[in-house]
């Protein structure tokens, strides 16, 4: 028996009236046609629904990036930024104003009337000079802007490090608990506004993306990789932000698996505080191999960290324009401990989390 | 007498009422309409208009803020949906409509995941709106949403090529000629036999899941 065309050109209303007739003539005289239709017609009821649920998708997806577009739209921004920003621009205006008459009077004492010209083309140079430096700062106040800090304490702070250059970063995602607006600070201190691409509330993990897209950690390659596992007995160090800088901690690979054999997990020896979440677990070597994760506090002393299987099968799971770039072989420039965190600083992360 | 005044008094008074109400919603009857018509502008009026509101209240009911953010996004489905049922009549606000129904989502999830005492559920019931809750059955929007995941997990199963396939064509609705290009079939119809095949085995992977 095989129904199966003209069963979907009835569900899909693509028969003449006579056809639908003599087919449903036919459903009425075989039972097992119409139990197959309507196992069909069940299916093709939840086609519906996923049609409709990718269009509210994708509508959803179209607000979020115009969101995106618009705290980034520098044109958009520029008439707001000019009226918060109208004292300085007015200085900056007048300066440049002030600065041009200066130079004509003191080219006019300098030089006599016949110079004329040359005093006209060094009082273009320097408006020309002064508009560069303008268009210069306006651009730089509305990075600022999108990157300036809430007025109010922060909810919630942790670590994060860098997995691919162009402002990805990996977190525990109850770091971000508390709040809406998720902030990184680079090693020189500054706040870069950051969205949640990706969540994984089941191993508690979150993906961080700067929203400014000219940013980058470095101009360096990330020096760790993430394809090693942990090993018994194995000596480790850590860097986090427990407070506002960022702190080193050292320690060892104490059980293989989490808190009642959780296999996602691996138990360590360190120091942990609740800042420390979503520090990177870094062996001798400088190899990755996993995320602490102090959420489930047993004793002083005792942290567990995720492994780096978990951390991988979160990161295939990133859409383009996301793209791991590991090295081939870490770019550590020697086992010395204090030039390995040189390299590795860029990459470590504050994160706090605003309302 | 006196009684029948009454009477007349009180019939005219529910008329009243009654006309008002109609008269309050007709916008956001009207914007319903548009929302099932595919209106860009309707979809995103919703979501800016209601956004603020229904995530505050998730908030005040324990919820992190991208817990809001995705309940919120959930319970916009189930109005598009409503709004694409011909004869589905909102009786209040867009907005408290999307209210009631993310509330009652996450007081679902809450006390799946056992984070709710009893006494704290049964006051968030009491506090149910109830002109927005008679428009929805909150039990049937969870069994149609189990459905369409086992619809996925079903997809899912179903490995490459025939779930790409399928999706094509019944969930994104390209023509079969563009999915014979584009998944290199030689002819439509070589496409759609093919189509039909993968159709077949994922009724069966369907039915049996949700056995």
């Amino acid at each position: 028996m095989n129904y199966i065309e003209e069963i979907e050109s009835y569900l899909r209303d693509e028969m003449s009236a006579a056809e639908q007739q003599a087919f449903e003539n036919l459903v009425e005289k075989n039972e097992e046609l119409a139990k197959e239709l309507a196992e069909y017609q069940d299916l093709f009821t939840q086609f519906q629904h996923a049609r409709n649920a990718a269009y509210v998708k994708k509508q959803i997806s179209i607000i979020q990036d115009q969101e995106d577009r618009n705290t980034l739209n520098i044109s958009h921004n520029m008439r707001k930024s000019l009226k918060k920003y109208w004292r300085t621009a007015g200085i900056a205006a007048s300066v440049a104003f002030l600065a041009s008459v200066a130079t004509y009077f003191i080219a006019e004492n300098t030089f006599n009337k016949k110079n004329d010209t040359r005093i006209l083309q060094l009082v273009n140079k320097e408006v020309r000079d002064i508009k560069n430096k303008q268009t210069r700062l306006q651009n730089d106040i509305n990075k600022v802007k999108i990157n300036t800090l809430p007025n109010q304490p922060h909810q919630g702070s942790g670590t994060a490090f860098a997995v691919d250059n162009n402002g990805y970063a990996l977190t525990n995602l109850h770091v971000l608990k508390g709040g809406k607006k998720v902030f990184i600070f680079t090693a020189d201190g500054k706040a870069h506004k950051c969205k949640i691409v990706k969540k994984d509330k089941e191993n508690d993990l979150a993906v961080l993306k700067v929203i400014d897209s000219s940013f980058s950690f470095s101009s360096n390659p990330i020096p760790y990789q993430l394809d090693k596992k942990a090993q018994l007995a194995e000596r480790i160090f850590t860097l986090g932000f427990p407070k506002n800088e960022v702190v080193y901690n050292e320690g060892y690979v104490s059980a293989m698996n989490g808190k009642s054999g959780d296999s996602t997990k691996f138990q360590l020896e360190l120091p942990s505080s609740p800042g420390v979440s979503g520090a990177p677990v870094l062996d001798e070597g400088g190899n990755l191999i996993g995320i602490v994760n102090s959420k489930q506090f047993i004793s002083k002393g005792v942290t567990y960290a995720i492994k780096t299987t978990v951390i991988n099968d979160l990161l295939d799971s990133l859409e383009a324009p996301f793209e791991i770039k590991w090295l081939e072989s870490n770019s550590f420039p020697s086992r010395n401990r204090t030039k390995q965190i040189e390299t590795l600083e860029d990459f470590i992360l504050m994160v706090k989390v605003y309302n | 007498m006196p009684m029948k005044k009454l009477y007349d008094w009180v019939t005219f008074q529910l008329f009243k009422e009654s006309m008002s109400k109609t008269e309050n919603f007709l916008e956001d009857n009207r914007l319903i309409r548009s929302l099932a018509n595919d209106e860009q502008d309707a979809f995103q009026q919703v979501y800016k208009d209601c956004f603020p509101m229904v995530t505050r209240s998730l908030q005040n009911m324990k919820a992190e803020p991208f817990e809001a953010e995705e309940v919120f996004h959930a319970s916009l489905l189930v109005l598009y949906e409503k709004a694409k049922q011909e004869d589905f009549l909102l009786s209040c606000k867009v907005s408290t409509f999307l209210v009631a129904v993310a509330r009652k989502k996450w007081l679902k999830q809450l006390e799946q995941n056992k984070k709710l005492t009893l006494k704290e559920s049964e006051y968030a019931k009491m506090h149910e709106n109830d002109s927005a809750s008679v428009l929805f059955d909150i039990a049937l929007i969870q069994e149609q949403e189990e459905k369409l995941a086992s619809l996925h997990k079903a997809l899912n199963e179903l490995g490459s090529p025939c779930n790409e396939l399928i999706k094509a064509f019944y969930i994104e609705s390209m023509s079969m000629k563009a999915i014979a290009e584009k998944f290199e079939y030689t002819n439509a119809d070589n496409a759609k036999t093919q189509k039909h095949k993968c159709l077949k085995r994922l009724k069966r992977l369907f039915f049996n899941d949700k056995k």
